[in-house]
């Protein structure tokens, strides 16, 4: 069973004075679901984002995936459970610039003792990025960087993938073609995809809707 | 299999980072080359001392004395046969005038140029007397003057000169004049021991002998003495300030060395913690995709070891080389304060290479680590997060400073309460680590200084933040460039503290602008007196100098008088200078050096008991002076006190403090014609000591110099290191500058600015720094390790100097960086990928090229007798006694070893001279350990002469000797059998073998007549005993082992062996396992054929024997060695045939390095023998 709930989760930094970022959110996500998170530049999306797939510790509240709650896990657990489990997906793509495109996909592969196959040339292929297995990061360009990372977030077939504005960088044309490409490789095989944005266009395709204003969810909406 | 990406992302990151590693690897390899350096040079530099004898300057440390009589000759030949002293040289002086043209009071010194060679007196030793050095020896009208006083006397080398000596006229000659450039034998006329023996007619006596002894030797020549009329005193006040300037040399020696292995260790933490800090965000993203805390530390730990393997072998080799370098350096400097003849080698010390490995690996991965912990333990999102980065930064910079002032006050602590010299190394090293973690703050506070005066000027707004911003990438850099600055500056201060010190002292202490002294009691008050009379004197002051016994040992006395109301010319260093000075001039006070208030827990107002008569009285301490030149300290009193309590009127030495206006020179020569009624008495100009000690200190100190600016180098380097990387990692944050308009101009001043920024915050932190190290030396490990201090010279120049090195250095790191930055266009940069004499044969070695005709010559058989022959041939020119063998003990550890004594005759005639010194014969012994199984190889080499027992060979029973080394037969009929023994301290090598013959003596060639060149008169007589079983001990290094094996005896004598175009030989001797002995020679001649005298013997295992001719055998090298020494190419395989004997054997070296760093470089090792027998032998082979 797939399933992210969160409880009450709060989190602030520094503490004289505290910056409350997110103040008592709480949800549900479901299998298969695709989830937008939208919200104003500093409401607190990635800070949510980021205690949904384990990469921070909320200040308090809870979050359960599968039924655990991260909280309880030691930090081998939880990063068993980033590895096994999900995928990310950041704004400014964050490739391993020492690594080439093709060693970028294997990485997952290798490090969850998958065995590489084609895998990695099919990728590129879903991707469209077919031939460009030996370029450097910094050889592509920020549309080419975001698909690698949407297969390199893929290719070891998570459950949930976490996307944070994986738009942000990108033209209009390239934006709409990352969200497709993530939403029909996350249908397509049933998984969780979890996506902060600020582009309304995505809004649509959402199977629930997370709103965050100045730390809190104003509303959930469910299609 | 390809290794998983994971481990692979390191290697790559390197790769793509081409400039930045390269960067990292040269900055680990010179941090550890810098360790290695300094390290092996100390290292070489105390072993050479260590050879040459420890801790021991060019003079003597002790001198064996007499009552006025002088003492007993015998006693020199007991030190060296029967305690092996090496370091002993006699000394004869006594008073001579030259009556004509003008009165000159001039001192004969008779020398023993076989001995001098660790005293370093201006003309004594035998290499700077060049030809002259036989006459000296042979004749007993023959004398040497330094160059200035021959000019003085007006006489070149070949004049002869009228002395008056013991009280009659006589007549020498001089027959040399040596190079004196500081006139240092002023007033000198040297003469070879037996010479001045028969000149001052004191034959039997020396007035004195020199010793360099260790500590452990001082007691055996106590009680050596003690059945002598004769005592062992220390050794005159000026060698000793000399030895203690050369402790001071280790100490500080020592200290650099610790300071390169901190700075070393900060270098390669600055480069792989960059590394580390720049990876940061990759860690984050690899945390994210769910890669273990315990992969990525093992990944970094990999890199890190990659890093600083790469590093740390570069830097192994790198240091070796540059160790080369400081070695050659630290040997001239140990050169001209010693005499080391075994030395010269760079000594492999497992300690270097031990500091070098843990330096460049276990910093390279510590300094990689931490970061890498740091960065894995932080939640994915944060260390994704440069942000999070450098506030965490400014965090632990606080907290690091506190960390810090609590290692300030630990080191303030362990250097406080501590009293030994560890203690203070460790505070030392604290002391270092609490500044270094100081550092970021300092660069923090700046940063918040400077920034008031930024707003509005948008470029020092970018110079400054883009300085601080970066902490966690500046503040180790910064850090790491004061320690290394700061090393520099320290050292800086501490060379000019004791320089200063130094200077203050001998002015002080060299007041007097000349010194009169006699080498007998005879310079007098009235004599003072009409010297104070002289218009162009100011006063003349009176020295008493004497040693009181007391049950702790002697104590130093020297009383002093001076003109009323002219005080000492002391720095009082404790106590009220002038309430000591008035206590001293006018009451029972004396003043006591620092060394003895520190050896005897004195400060001023204590009270000190000294012997006067039978009785013990007590003195008011009234204030400690300083004084480097008496290790033990010593007392000064004024000389009327001293007269009337000891009512002793002698004089030791008069100063002569002239008026201000005064000509030196008229004044010197009107002393010195003063004088010349008084024999032996001596004008020494104190300027010239004072430019000479000068001199030593500085040569001393120039090793300190150049490790100095080592370090200044290492610094450099590492900051341009640590600097560049930091920019490059930066390109894309200039290019966005670039983009939002900073012109290339300014774009280069924004860089340029950072790095001098932080260079100028370097260099400023490292002046406090750098003062507290050089304090601390001065002060504390100075104090603790001599007994003296030292005053406190902080000038100004050596903080500049740092501070500029740091700020240059930062400023040639921004060119590369600022440049690249420049040159690219904006668009290219944010998208840019940022990765993309020895052919001389042993007759030539054996003395100067003299007429060998006036020599008796072997020109053809002659039957010898025994044991006489067994002894020496004096009339031939050149003989040995040549003993080699292997042997092993019970574990099978093997040993190699060569004993031979060499005798060469200087003249034909015997001396018809009285002197028990007198000789024509000198010696030479060469003594080799091959310590087969340890891979190693000692040899050390000796002259003696042949006279009054220090060397000879007698027959019934036979006693051959040099000094210690010896072999003695335990009949008086037959040679064996023989006890063989000697001993070398410094290059701890002995033996002590009971030999007997397994096999009678063959006779080599025809009935013994041994022809090795075309013309009859060039041959030898020669006779062997093949094979000697052995058995007794052997010390190698500070071991002893017992052994048993087999030995070899050639006896050999000659007048002259090779002809001409021979340029040298192959001589072997095998024992082989069927019990058949054989030896072989091969004669080349300078064109590299064979001499058809080349030739051999094969002995029976009954000692019958075959006699092989040139023909009758092949020697064919099959290997060569190059000696990393000399570069000379010896063949130390060989294949040899004997056909007539059924013998096809391969001779092999058992170990490469067994030439010999004798005077004339030869090859002479042990060997071992495969083929259609086994067996061992020895090899030697010359002319290569």
């Amino acid at each position: 069973m797939s399933e992210i709930i969160f409880e009450s989760l709060t989190r602030w930094y520094g503490e004289h004075p505290r910056r409350l970022v997110l103040d008592g959110v709480s949800g549900k996500i479901t299998d298969g679901q695709f989830v937008v998170v939208i919200g104003r530049s500093g409401s607190g999306k990635s800070t949510l984002l980021n205690l949904l797939g384990g990469l921070d510790t909320p200040s308090q509240g809870l979050v359960k995936v599968d039924g655990v709650d991260l909280a309880t896990m030691n930090d081998g657990a939880l990063t068993a459970l980033r590895r096994r489990r999900m995928g990310f997906v950041f704004q400014s793509y964050n490739l391993i610039p020492t690594l080439s495109v093709a060693d970028n996909l294997r990485l997952p592969l290798q490090l969850n003792g998958i065995a590489e196959g084609n895998k990695v040339s099919e990728w590129l292929a879903r991707v469209d990025l077919q031939g460009r297995e030996h370029d450097w990061p910094d050889q592509l360009s920020g549309g080419e960087q975001q698909r690698v990372a949407i297969a390199r977030a893929l290719i070891h077939e998570p459950a949930y993938i976490f996307a944070d504005e994986p738009t942000g960088n990108l033209d209009l044309a390239n934006a709409e073609r990352i969200v497709q490409l993530l939403d029909s490789l996350c249908r397509s095989a049933g998984r969780t995809l979890i996506m902060v944005t600020h582009a309304p266009e995505v809004v649509g395709l959402a199977d629930q809707l997370l709103t965050i204003r100045e730390g809190r969810l104003v509303e959930a909406e469910g299609h | 299999m390809r290794l998983p990406v994971l481990y692979r992302m390191g290697w790559s990151d390197l790769r793509r980072h081409p400039v930045q590693s390269v960067l990292a690897i040269v900055g680990v390899a010179i941090a550890v080359a810098v360790v290695v350096a300094v390290d092996l040079a100390n290292h070489s530099a105390r072993e050479a001392m260590r050879l040459s004898l420890e801790s021991v300057a060019g003079r003597a440390t002790h001198q064996v004395v007499g009552g006025p009589d002088g003492i007993d000759e015998q006693i020199y030949t007991e030190l060296r046969t029967t305690l092996g002293l090496q370091q002993a040289a006699p000394v004869l002086e006594g008073g001579v005038t030259r009556p004509e043209p003008e009165r000159r009071a001039l001192t004969l010194l008779g020398l023993d140029a076989f001995a001098e060679g660790p005293f370093q007196r201006p003309i004594g030793s035998g290499d700077t007397l060049g030809d002259a050095f036989n006459a000296l020896l042979l004749r007993d009208d023959a004398v040497a003057l330094g160059e200035f006083e021959a000019a003085r006397l007006g006489v070149a080398a070949g004049d002869s000169l009228t002395l008056l000596a013991s009280g009659k006229p006589q007549t020498v000659e001089v027959v040399a004049v040596v190079e004196d450039p500081d006139d240092q034998a002023r007033g000198l006329v040297v003469a070879d021991i037996a010479a001045a023996q028969h000149l001052l007619q004191r034959h039997g006596v020396l007035s004195r002998i020199d010793l360099i002894l260790t500590p452990d030797q001082v007691g055996q020549v106590e009680a050596l003495l003690a059945e002598n009329n004769a005592r062992l005193v220390l050794a005159g006040a000026s060698a000793n300030a000399v030895v203690e300037m050369s402790r001071a040399f280790h100490t500080n020696l020592t200290a650099l060395s610790l300071l390169a292995v901190v700075v070393g260790a900060f270098l390669v933490f600055n480069t792989l913690a960059f590394i580390a800090v720049r990876r940061r965000a990759t860690i984050g993203v690899l945390r994210a995709m769910g890669v273990k805390r315990q992969q990525i530390l093992q990944q970094v730990l990999m890199d890190a070891l990659l890093i600083g393997a790469l590093g740390t072998a570069l830097g192994l080799g790198l240091g070796y080389l540059l160790a080369h370098g400081l070695v050659g350096l630290v040997l001239q400097t140990v050169g001209d304060l010693y005499f080391a003849q075994t030395a010269g080698q760079l000594v492999l010390s497992p300690f270097s290479l031990a500091a070098g490995l843990v330096v460049g690996l276990l910093g390279s991965v510590v300094a990689a680590l931490m970061p890498a912990l740091e960065a894995a333990g932080t939640p994915p999102r944060a260390a994704l997060s440069r942000a999070h980065l450098e506030t965490r930064a400014r965090w632990l910079a606080k907290k690091s400073a506190i960390i810090a002032v609590g290692a300030l006050l630990l080191a303030a602590l362990i250097i406080g309460l501590g009293s030994g010299l560890v203690s203070a190394f460790f505070g030392l090293f604290v002391l270092i680590m609490g500044a270094a973690l100081l550092t970021p703050l300092v660069v923090l506070m700046v940063g918040a200084l400077l920034r008031p005066f930024t707003r509005g000027r948008p470029y020092a707004g970018l110079i400054v933040e883009g300085a601080v911003a970066s902490l966690s990438r500046t503040g180790v850099a910064v850090a790491a460039l004061t320690v290394a600055v700061a090393a520099v500056i320290g050292v800086a201060v501490m060379i000019s503290s004791f320089r200063g010190s130094v200077v203050n002292w001998l002015e002080g202490s060299l007041a007097a602008d000349f010194y009169l002294s006699a080498p007998e009691r005879v310079l007098t008050d009235s004599l003072a007196n009409s010297l104070g009379d002289l218009s162009s004197v100011d006063y003349v002051s009176r020295s008493r100098w004497v040693d009181l016994a007391t049950d702790q040992g002697p104590i130093e006395l020297w009383a002093l008088e001076l003109p009323a109301g002219q005080p000492p010319a002391v720095d009082i260093r404790q106590g009220n200078p002038d309430a000591a000075l008035q206590a001293f001039a006018n009451t029972r006070a004396v003043l006591v050096s620092e060394a003895f208030a520190s050896r005897q827990n004195l400060a001023p107002g204590d009270s000190i008991q000294l012997p006067v008569g039978a009785e013990q009285q007590n003195f008011t301490v009234a204030g400690v002076h300083r004084d480097y030149a008496s290790p033990g300290g010593v007392v000064l009193m004024r000389r009327a006190l001293y007269q009337t309590l000891y009512n002793d009127d002698a004089l030791s030495g008069i100063g002569v403090h002239l008026q201000p206006q005064a000509d030196r020179a008229a004044v010197l020569a009107t002393l010195e014609q003063m004088v010349g009624n008084t024999p032996g008495a001596r004008v020494v100009d104190n300027a010239a000591i004072f430019d000479q000690s000068l001199a030593i200190f500085d040569r001393t100190f120039a090793i300190t110099e150049v490790l100095r600016w080592l370090a200044g180098l290492v610094a450099f380097v590492g900051v341009l290191g640590a600097l560049m990387a930091l920019h490059l990692d930066r390109t894309r944050e200039f290019a966005v500058l670039r983009a939002i308009g900073l012109s290339r101009g300014g774009l280069g001043w924004v860089i340029g600015g950072q790095s001098g920024l932080l260079g100028l915050v370097a260099g400023l932190c490292a002046i406090p720094l750098g003062v507290a190290l050089a304090w601390l030396l001065v002060f504390v490990i100075n104090q603790r390790a001599f007994g003296w201090t030292m005053g406190f010279d902080l000038q100004a120049m050596p903080l500049l100097e740092g501070v500029a090195l740091a700020v240059f250095a930062a400023l040639i790191a921004a060119i590369q960086p600022a440049f690249r930055a420049a040159r690219l266009t904006p668009a290219l940069l944010l998208v840019a990928a940022v990765g993309a004499a020895q052919a001389q044969n042993m007759a030539e070695v054996m003395g100067p090229d003299i007429d060998t005709d006036r020599f008796a010559r072997v020109t053809g058989p002659q039957p010898l007798v025994f044991p006489d022959d067994h002894g020496a041939h004096p009339d031939y020119r050149t003989e040995w006694w040549y003993f080699v063998g292997n042997l092993a003990d019970e574990q099978g550890r093997e040993f190699g070893f060569q004993l031979t004594l060499f005798r060469s005759a200087l003249d034909p005639e015997p001396p018809a001279r009285r002197s028990d010194w007198a000789t024509r014969q000198a010696w030479m012994g060469h003594f080799a350990i091959t310590d087969i199984t340890g891979g190693s190889h000692r040899a050390v080499e000796r002259y003696q002469r042949g006279a009054l027992g220090l060397a000879g060979a007698e027959v019934r029973p036979v006693r051959v000797w040099m000094d210690n080394w010896q072999a003695q037969s335990q009949t008086d009929q037959t040679l064996f059998p023989l006890q063989l023994s000697a001993q070398d301290e410094p290059t701890e090598i002995g033996l002590d073998l009971h030999l007997t013959a397994l096999k009678p003596h063959v006779l080599q060639g025809n009935a013994g007549y041994s022809q090795k060149g075309e013309d009859p008169g060039n041959a030898s007589r020669y006779y062997s005993f093949t094979r000697l079983s052995a058995e007794g001990q052997i010390d190698f290094a500070n071991q002893t082992y017992t052994v048993t094996g087999s030995a070899w005896l050639d006896r050999e004598w000659s007048t002259s062996a090779l002809d001409s175009n021979q340029a040298g030989w192959d001589w072997f001797s095998l024992q082989l396992e069927d019990g058949r002995d054989v030896m072989v020679y091969r004669l080349r001649r300078t064109d590299g054929s064979t001499a058809p005298q080349s030739a051999g013997i094969v002995v029976e295992p009954d000692g019958q024997s075959t006699v092989l001719g040139a023909d009758d055998f092949t020697l064919t090298p099959t290997r060569h060695w190059q000696s990393p020494n000399t570069d000379s190419r010896y063949p130390v395989e060989w294949s040899l045939v004997i056909p007539e004997q059924g013998l096809d054997l391969a001779v092999e070296a058992r170990l490469d390095q067994q030439e010999m760093p004798t005077t004339i470089r030869y090859w002479e090792g042990a060997v071992g023998v495969q083929g259609t027998t086994h067996g061992v032998g020895y090899m030697e082979l010359t002319g290569y």
